[in-house]
């Protein structure tokens, strides 16, 4: 069997009536992995077959006596290597954390667990979630399954292209400028991100503290939906996190968009957009209309300052966030003469050039005589960002747009243009900067064969209106795509 | 030219809760290093701080001991710098939004008023510390990471090396006195650095330099004595005093500058975003004014004008607020066993507390705390008081039956029948003693009969020797001088 031949409720009630065992999943997903190993490059490791097909089978007998299973009972899910496991490793896709295991798991991993889920292996990412590419990993870049010569995005670019090729029926990745949203764009999945502090921080390796969130990959609304009800809660271990009920998500999934006020911001249709994007965007849009959803213009100005203000803020928290990598307690160490030589060289040596680019960035952001002028002031722009948008809701319960400016470009196309790289971010940050959740739906394909994302931000708290508009979305494009070349292994 | 010390203090208190500051570790001083130990408190990837509410009532209790202004809403900042004591390359502690701003203490030194105005309090955690073995590698022992810290900024205020001891000792004084501290200085439980400058003619300000690791008083007086006279000598050599951090050592009683990459100038702090803003409602504020106590120098004056203390001894009982209730109780106990003049009750039971009490606290290798409370309350301390004041005991005998009282239970007048202690008064069982002495010592007798009267004390003393300290002493004089006078005539 291939994982893409199925939805992700095929797959439950397959599991359910037992035509489809936990066994059959774990192997089509372990066979995918292996046969595309060299091409893809999505896991950084996986976890031990025999062990994976021991699971699997018990949860399979487990059913067969009749026992009471959870929601992700026997289901293969993927990790982004950001996301602490323990005893399989966690490297961020760093030299400087490679031999790196942590003594605990991730609270996303322990519910994923509890909910009855099998971790099949750490994805690929860019190196301490830094790019939007997937090219900054110290294990090679990860690849598009729809093209292998374009990016699969990033930074969850392994966590999206593993979904998308069938190698896992759902995945974890993580989000802190569009990390999850804009890769499941370009592999043609469903990517979330959550309310901020929907879903406990708690081992999930830092990056930017104040925008970081786990999110849920899958192939299509429902399976996202059902993996964020499971992770999702408050945890007294991040202080973070929101002391309050989750909502119901996968019941709002068919609910449609009767009614629902929709908004599309001026910019996110204008001519930095591609052309086809733009129009499978419009199109899906035209579809809400037809769903009985109104759609307005909205103007948000201040979404012009939106990636000056994200990669300042994000960057200043991250100088300080991966100061721990100092070749002291754990994590790469270069033999040295002296104390500060230790530090230099474990840095130097430990950490790739994105990485060494943004810790330099954020330092001189903080730093005195120009904290001010950068840092303060992104945090300004935030705050005017953030009320702005949030106040937005008054008016509409939606705002859609495309998630990127583009489809998956090629590999090597803007590794050494950073700015271009960190200007496409453009859609993706505003819901970081302020809170909001988001999603990232498949819309079609444009002429060229590849997967359009649409975007569905909502107000903080509001998770349901998103899904009920992506799974308006998916119905009305016709249902989650598969990718042409893949699969027939 | 005159030119007049100006001093300041920064005081780091560790607070004495159960658990360290951001994570359920035991605070306890010292155990095998890098035991007390835990993913959040080694800053390992993707653990996260969660506060102790018992360090931010500490704090409170503190602020309000010393009348500063609690913030409604105070934040947490990261300050960064690389040390290998400091596991995630940053502390946590409150930068331009602390805990509490303002206040003060009033001290009497060398019998003059002295205040000291404070800028703010604030809370923090403590960073591990580190082993320097010369020629050899260095050790880091994480254990103390963690540990919660309350700090108190002064206002450079003080003007003479003596001002600031006697400030020293009492800050640290009301912190033990509310509880906030253990205030043990050997372990590190307070901790002073100090800043010092010379003012030049007409109090124009002079460059500060400060002085780190400040562990006792005497290191204080040393090192404010030693830095002192260092800066007056470059100034009146005609020099300029360069700003520099000192670190003292205990050891050498020498202050020694510290590298220029130790003594990073660079914070770079900004808002800790893993950690939500600490909100104290004045309600909650009321509630925590309540558990402040008497602060010991009410205390000292209360003793001194209600109870008739010196104000040597009112000071050694005032450091504690126990032992202060622990006295009050006892002398309101006393008059209930026949003590009857109530101008003395205060001062004997002062006495008892300060002399023998200390030293059966002292010689069994206890604290005074263990002392006071089930092991001896203070009603059977004032019933020995009172029994010894009517006379019934002798004063060794008294010593004698305060040890017995605490190692028994026993009423005291079983425990004065059991080990023989009653003072012998009858006078027909004395005059046999008395008669035996004067006839085994001839000599003495016959030397007192010529008028050598200081006799009479050693005869006194053969005698109290004979019966085991027992004998009532006036009643034994008077037999020796009547027996003297007898064989006269």
């Amino acid at each position: 069997m291939r994982l893409t031949d199925h939805t992700f409720r095929e797959i439950v009630r397959g599991l359910e009536s037992r035509e489809l065992s936990s066994r059959d999943l774990v192997g089509a997903a372990l066979e995918a992995i292996h046969s595309h190993t060299d091409t893809l490059n999505t896991f950084i490791r996986i976890a031990d077959p025999e062990q994976l097909i021991g699971m699997a089978r018990a949860v399979d007998d487990a059913r067969a006596r009749g026992d009471v299973l959870g929601p992700l009972a026997g289901i293969p899910v993927a990790v982004k290597d950001n996301i602490a496991t323990r005893g399989l490793g966690t490297t961020c896709a760093s030299r400087m954390l490679e031999s790196f295991d942590p003594p605990y798991d991730a609270t996303a991993v322990t519910r994923l667990g509890a909910a009855g889920g099998i971790v099949i292996g750490k994805t690929n990412m860019d190196e301490f979630a830094m790019g939007s590419s997937n090219e900054h990993s110290f294990y090679g870049p990860a690849r598009n399954p729809w093209d292998v010569g374009r990016v699969p995005g990033g930074s969850s670019g392994g966590s999206a292209a593993a979904v998308a090729a069938g190698e896992a029926v759902l995945a974890l990745g993580s989000d802190t400028g569009g990390s999850v949203r804009q890769p499941a764009g370009f592999c043609g999945v469903v990517g979330v991100k959550p309310t901020y502090g929907r879903i406990s921080r708690y081992g999930l390796i830092a990056f930017a503290s104040s925008f970081d969130q786990i999110g849920p990959l899958a192939r299509d609304v429902e399976g996202a939906a059902v993996l964020l009800e499971v992770i999702a809660g408050a945890d007294h271990a991040d202080a973070t996190s929101l002391r309050m009920a989750v909502p119901e998500c996968v019941t709002a999934v068919t609910r449609g968009v009767a009614g629902l006020r929709l908004g599309v911001p001026e910019r996110f249709l204008g001519p930095d957009v591609d052309s086809d994007v733009r129009e499978r965007v419009e199109l899906a849009v035209t579809r809400l209309e037809r769903a009985g959803a109104t759609v307005r213009s909205l103007a948000l100005p201040s979404l012009s300052h939106a990636v000056a203000a994200y990669y300042l803020i994000a960057d200043a928290e991250a100088s300080a966030n991966l100061a721990r990598y100092d070749g002291v307690g754990f994590g790469y160490r270069a033999a040295a003469a002296d104390l500060d030589g230790v530090f230099e060289r474990s840095r130097g040596e430990g950490f790739g050039l994105e990485v060494k680019r943004r810790i330099m960035l954020g330092t001189y952001a903080l730093s005195a005589g120009y904290r001010d002028r950068y840092y303060a002031s992104a945090q300004e722009a935030r705050r005017c960002i953030t009320s702005e948008l949030l106040g937005a809701f008054d008016e509409v319960d939606g705002i859609v747009g495309p998630v990127s400016p583009t489809v998956a470009f090629g590999l090597g196309e803007r590794v050494s243009d950073p700015l271009a790289m960190y200007l496409s971010d453009i859609f993706t940050v505003p819901a970081n900067l302020t809170g909001a959740a988001a999603i990232s739906v498949p819309c079609g394909t444009t002429s060229g064969g590849l997967p359009v994302g649409i975007q569905v931000i909502v107000d903080r708290f509001n998770e349901p209106t998103m899904f009920a508009v992506a799974g308006e979305i998916e119905r009305a494009s016709g249902g989650p795509l598969v990718p042409p070349t893949r699969g027939a292994a | 030219m005159t030119r007049t010390p100006v001093i300041g203090f920064e005081v780091h208190a560790q607070l004495a809760t159960r658990s360290k500051i951001f994570c359920s570790c035991a605070n306890i001083v010292g155990g095998e290093p890098n035991t007390r130990v835990c993913p959040v408190c080694l800053g390992l990837p993707g653990a996260l701080p969660v506060l102790n509410d018992r360090a931010v009532e500490l704090g409170i209790v503190a602020a309000l001991a010393v009348d500063a202004t609690v913030a409604d809403r105070s934040s947490f900042a990261r300050k960064s710098y690389f040390y290998p004591d400091l596991p995630k390359g940053y502390q946590i502690t409150q930068d331009t939004r602390p805990l509490a701003t303002g206040g003060g203490l009033d001290v009497e030194s060398n019998g003059r008023a002295v205040r000291v105005g404070f800028s703010q309090l604030h809370i923090e955690e403590d960073a591990g510390k580190m082993l320097h073995r010369p020629g050899r590698s260095s050790l880091v022992d994480m254990n103390r990471c963690g540990v919660p810290l309350l700090e108190i900024v002064t206002l450079p205020e003080l003007t003479s090396i003596d001002d600031a001891v006697v400030f020293a000792e009492e800050i640290r004084r009301i912190l033990v006195s509310c509880g906030v501290t253990s205030g043990r200085m050997h372990e590190g439980g307070i901790r002073f650095d100090t800043n010092v400058s010379l003012a030049g003619e007409g109090g124009a300000p002079g460059t500060p330099c400060e002085i780190k690791n400040l562990n006792s008083f005497r290191s204080i007086r040393r090192a404010l004595e030693h830095e002192i006279d260092r800066q007056r000598a470059v100034l009146d050599g005609g020099g300029r005093i360069a700003h520099q951090t000192l670190l003292w050592d205990e050891r050498e009683g020498e202050a020694h500058p510290m590298r220029s990459k130790e003594e990073a100038s660079d914070y770079r702090y900004f808002r800790e975003p893993d950690l939500p803003d600490i909100i104290a409602s004045s309600e909650r504020i009321e509630e925590l004014r309540a558990l402040v106590p008497e602060l010991p120098g009410a205390a000292r004056a209360r003793l001194r004008d209600e109870h008739g203390l010196a104000a040597e001894v009112a000071g050694i009982i005032a450091d504690d607020r126990r032992e202060v209730a622990y006295f009050e109780e006892a002398v309101k106990a006393v008059g209930s066993f026949g003590f009857d003049d109530p101008v003395e009750r205060g001062p004997a039971c002062a006495r008892w507390l300060v002399g023998p009490l200390r030293g059966l606290a002292h010689a069994r290798g206890l604290a005074m705390e263990d002392l006071l409370g089930p092991r001896l309350p203070a009603a059977r301390l004032a019933e020995l008081i009172a029994l010894r004041a009517r006379g019934r005991l002798t004063e060794t005998a008294a010593k004698e039956l305060l040890g017995h009282a605490v190692d028994s239970r026993a009423p005291l007048t079983d425990l004065i029948e059991q080990f023989g202690l009653r003072q012998l008064s009858d006078e027909d069982e004395l005059s046999t003693v008395v008669a035996s002495v004067l006839d085994a010592h001839p000599e003495e007798l016959a030397r007192l009969r010529r008028g050598e009267d200081k006799l009479i004390r050693f005869l006194t003393g053969q005698v109290m020797k004979k019966t085991g300290g027992r004998a009532n002493p006036r009643i034994v004089g008077e037999l020796i001088r009547a027996a003297a006078k007898r064989e006269d005539s």
